[in-house]
């Protein structure tokens, strides 16, 4: 009878522990505050296990430079970007540790350019944890980022519970607060500014091959990553992408990290150095100082595919059935990117990015109600021109025609409607047509 | 380590885990070393003070024990009525000695950490209208818990004094009580005996010391996270300013206030009731719905109830027995002054006891005429006692029902709030420019601006009213039934359903973490 009442009275403990963990974890979720920036991360544990080919650690210069759904489209490849809002690189070891519970296959590609070296801010730490699920590498992770930051010993918790610190949301609470849902997007970046801004970041951008000190803590951290990364027999990329800065503190400091990378014998990918390797151009091709734009992911998408196929045995999965979430997911995407990109943009075979485009100014447009014509300044070692045209607000671009001249005449028009034009100048080689840059935004034109 | 942080309720599982899976030979041990690390974690400085007091009023109660011992041997062996009353008197007087020596270490530490400054600045005022040179202020760590545990450090020797029970030798069992984390910031003011019964020979773990434990704890921080802090940032707010505010916006503050340090101290005392009650331990009772009473005197009978018994132990009843007094109360009746003799009598111990009772809550002018309000409310009411029935009668005032009983609560109430101006200000130059500043700058109609919400918004203000009627229901419940073991009576899904909800009404709407900022129990700085 006695023993009776001790199983009774320890299930009912199990019991409320069991409920009080359920209803916690449901109201921390909904406390937790989750936009747009959380997909990449949030997104990663909608996959399925053991099916990437690669996992892109690192922070918002990784998922606006790697576009995941480009790379399937044109290679056949699943590469997820696992990336956070500043993702401290002196993380790295721990997130890889976290990444590998469910891809222990993968390839991995981590991008330095957000050091973290000196300090891990509590924002930084919280864009990190928030929405990655509970495991031992978890705790790990949290434990590492509130040591590494130097956190006050009070503040720990709100990492290892959220609801302290978001709690106080109780007021802001709204529908969508109860559905944490990405968009569906494989960590393809679908942010407007992305879409839409093209920022000259060319003065900002320095290049320089000295090598710079890091923290005593940073060195510490990539050493012990290292050490895990070659005890594990792990195939990884060190990455540094093109950005504007103020000085060359930083690159001397990724320059540091590369040398040290080398010497354990791991791959290195310097883009900062060899910007010229990416075909990025420096003018357009990103949306501010830190952050390429959809035109430069683009191309940045295309090098590192190739570079990824050419150094690890990668499989083009394009049109296996257990993959068509990925296809589904290209699809959808490509009606939120195709009005600002060209088919052609993403034509990777045959580029040739040392063809200019007609600039702004040498474009003349006149329109008479009935057609719209164009003339423009000869490209040098252009042979042709293609046409491309778009209307609306968020028209998407599409292939007007051609010219071998340096005119054209659009007949396909309304009176009084608004049309924006670009012209791509190309050569023809060994058959095949190889296309040059051209004007993002276009030219205007009323008719 | 506040008692309303989530790394206290930490401690108190790890602690409470050791405690139950070493065996009852090892709970001493295991709460010893959970108070002493409980203790040096607010800060190792702090330690030597409550060892000092621990071993000096450990040490004479032992000493005494022994007088008492030594005497108790001769009167068996004494057969003399003469001779024993001598002996009687010399080991008493004997104790006396040694136990002026524990009061004088035990209070003088006391004295010297809380009132050295406040002493030392007015004698500089008062130097400074005689030309005298200033003496240098000193600024004294103020030791955890030390207005708590020198008070029930001082009980147990003059128990022991007074024979209430036998000097305890086991000094690990004394050290317990003392320093018991649960208890030894903010009270409740145990006595040592009490203690003793229910820990001495062991606690074995009991499924109901759990369960009603956690209950009280979870109804603690409900009172002091949901409660307490939310509207305190209303008082805050007001009274940081107040000179920027209209004299209602203070009246209102200070009727928020009055509810506010209920749900803190109360909040405060329910958390570690319950923690402690999870040990087989049950603190004395600190509250007894004290806004339900009808009189001053009725009030302090149910509010901070272990101070004001101390008080009537260890003050009150020996100031009444003094022979000082009964020396005047002579002097009065020789006279035929039989009203005098007996106001004074009434009069003389409330006035120490409310002179000592402002003392023991801070160094500071204000707190001495918040003790002196109290002490003249209490005479007052003494005086009266028998004056308002007859009043009553002649004005037919039908003091049997509901509506009359309602107004002596609000009553006292609001005599309460007009207390706790002199308690809350800053100073007593404050008090007194703020009971101006209520008196003279007074517009009622500034009450019906909307956009005063005093730092919380519409929502928050809806979740302090909700919680408060909340707080008001159950001590009603409280007040008529037993409402832990009523809600052990009902069905399991209701009794879970309310703690679940209790629980995460308190995560959802606790004011702790980042997004507020964490404020400490108002009684921890006493």
């Amino acid at each position: 009878m006695k023993i009776k009442g001790y199983i009774i009275k320890f299930i009912k403990i199990v019991a409320f522990a069991g409920i009080f963990v359920w209803i916690y974890s449901n109201v921390s979720s909904v406390m937790t505050p989750f936009s747009r920036f959380n997909y990449f991360l949030a997104g990663f544990y909608e996959e399925e296990e053991k099916t990437l080919d690669a996992v892109y650690i690192g922070s918002s210069n990784c998922h606006t430079y790697w576009n995941s759904l480009f790379a399937w489209e044109q290679y056949g490849i699943n590469v997820y970007p696992y990336t956070a809002n500043s993702l401290p690189f002196s993380s790295a070891e721990y997130v890889i540790k976290e990444v590998r519970n469910r891809q222990p296959n993968a390839v991995f590609v981590v991008n330095i350019n957000t050091l973290g070296d000196e300090e891990i801010t509590m924002s930084q730490s919280h864009n990190l944890l928030d929405h990655m699920p509970l495991t031992f590498e978890k705790l790990a992770l949290t434990k590492f980022l509130c040591e590494f930051g130097e956190y006050p010993r009070d503040d720990h918790w709100e990492y290892y519970f959220p609801i302290i610190q978001y709690h106080s949301r109780w007021g802001d609470i709204t529908e969508s607060d109860f559905y944490n849902v990405t968009d569906g997007y494989k960590g393809a970046c679908n942010f407007d500014i992305y879409k839409k801004k093209s920022t000259n970041i060319f003065n900002g951008f320095k290049q320089t091959e000295e090598v710079g000190v890091l923290s005593e803590k940073m060195e510490k951290a990539l050493k012990s990553l290292l050490e895990y990364c070659k005890s594990e027999d792990i195939e990884i990329v060190f990455v540094t992408v093109p950005q504007s800065r103020p000085d060359l503190e930083d690159v001397k400091k990724y320059n540091r990290v590369n040398e040290m990378v080398s010497e354990y014998g791991f791959r290195v990918l310097d883009l900062i150095g060899n910007i010229e390797d990416t075909e990025m151009d420096l003018k357009v091709d990103f949306y501010n100082s830190k952050h390429a734009n959809i035109h430069g992911s683009i191309k940045y998408t295309q090098f590192l595919s190739e570079y990824l196929i050419e150094n690890f045995k990668f499989e083009d999965k394009r049109g296996k059935a257990e993959y068509s979430d990925w296809d589904k997911a290209y699809n959808e995407y490509y009606k939120e990117f195709s009005p600002y990109v060209l088919d052609i943009e993403l034509d990777s075979k045959y580029r040739d990015y040392s063809l200019e485009a007609p600039s702004e100014k040498d474009i003349l447009t006149t329109a008479n109600g009935t057609s719209v014509r164009l003339e423009w300044k000869s490209i040098e070692g252009a042979t042709g021109y293609v046409i491309y045209k778009k209307s609306g607000k968020n028209g998407a671009w599409k292939k007007t025609g051609y010219s071998n001249q340096l005119i054209y005449e659009d007949k396909d028009v309304k009176e009084g409607k608004k049309y924006t034009y670009t012209i791509v100048p190309f050569y023809e080689k060994d058959g095949e047509n190889y296309y040059g840059k051209h004007l993002y935004k276009g030219v205007n034109v009323t008719n | 380590m506040s008692y309303q942080t989530l790394e206290f309720i930490l401690f108190s599982a790890i602690v409470l885990f050791f405690y139950y899976i070493l065996g009852r030979r090892l709970q001493l041990v295991v709460l010893a070393i959970a108070n002493m690390v409980f203790y040096i974690m607010a800060g190792p400085k702090y330690l030597p003070y409550l060892l000092a007091t621990m071993l000096v009023t450990y040490l004479v109660g032992l000493f005494i024990g022994m007088i008492y011992n030594k005497c108790d041997k001769q009167l068996a062996e004494c057969k003399d009525n003469s001779e024993k009353k001598a002996l009687r008197a010399k080991a008493k007087s004997k104790a006396k000695k040694v136990l002026i020596i524990a009061l004088l270490v035990a209070i003088g530490l006391l004295a010297v950490c809380k009132y050295t400054g406040f002493v030392t600045k007015n004698l500089n005022l008062l130097f400074a209208k005689f030309g005298i040179p200033q003496i240098e202020v000193f600024k004294m760590v103020l030791p955890l818990g030390i207005s708590f545990y020198t008070f029930m450090a001082v009980s147990y020797v003059l128990d022991v004094y007074w024979k209430r029970y036998k000097a305890e030798k086991n000094f690990l069992l004394y050290a317990v009580y003392l320093s018991y984390f649960p208890h030894v910031v903010q009270g409740p003011i145990d006595r040592f005996n009490e203690f003793k019964e229910q820990i001495a020979g062991g606690v074995k773990i009991s499924y109901e010391n759990i369960t009603y434990g956690a209950q009280l704890a979870i109804w603690g921080f409900f009172k002091k996270l949901v409660i307490a802090d939310r509207i305190g940032i209303l008082v805050s707010t007001i009274l940081d300013n107040w000179e920027t505010y209209d004299g209602v916006y203070i009246i209102v503050a200070f009727l928020v206030y009055s509810i506010q340090i209920y749900a803190d101290f109360s909040g405060c005392i329910d958390i570690v009731s319950g923690i402690s009650e999870m040990f087989g331990i049950k603190l004395r009772k600190n509250f007894n719905h004290p806004y339900f009473s009808r009189t001053m005197a009725e009030f302090w009978r149910r509010w901070h109830m272990s101070l004001q018994e101390w008080f009537k132990d260890y003050v009150y009843y020996p100031v009444s027995a003094s022979n000082f007094t009964k020396k005047i109360k002579k002097f009065f009746k020789n006279r035929g002054l039989k009203r005098i003799e007996d106001i004074f009598s009434s009069c003389l111990p409330i006035i120490v006891v409310w002179l000592i009772t402002g003392i023991w809550h801070g160094a500071a002018w204000m707190y001495v005429a918040w003790g002196m309000f109290h002490a003249s409310l209490l005479i007052g009411g003494k005086l009266f006692e028998n004056v308002l029935p007859k009043v009553s009668k002649v004005l037919h005032i039908d003091t049997e029902n509901f509506g009359w009983y309602f107004w002596q609560m609000v009553r006292t109430y609001l005599l309460c709030c007009v207390g706790r101006v002199f308690f809350r200000a800053a100073s007593l130059t404050n008090a007194i420019a703020l009971f101006k500043k209520m008196i003279t700058d007074t517009t009622f109609a500034s009450l019906f601006n909307p956009d005063m919400t005093f730092g919380l918004d519409l929502k928050d203000i809806n979740v302090a009213l909700v919680s408060v009627l909340i707080l008001l229901v159950v001590d009603i419940l409280q007040e008529k039934m037993r409402l832990r073991e009523t809600l052990a009576k009902q069905n399991l899904i209701f009794r879970w359903m309310l703690i679940f909800g209790a629980l995460f009404f308190i995560i959802i709407f606790g004011n702790y973490g980042p997004g507020y900022d964490a404020s400490n129990f108002i009684y921890e700085q006493f």
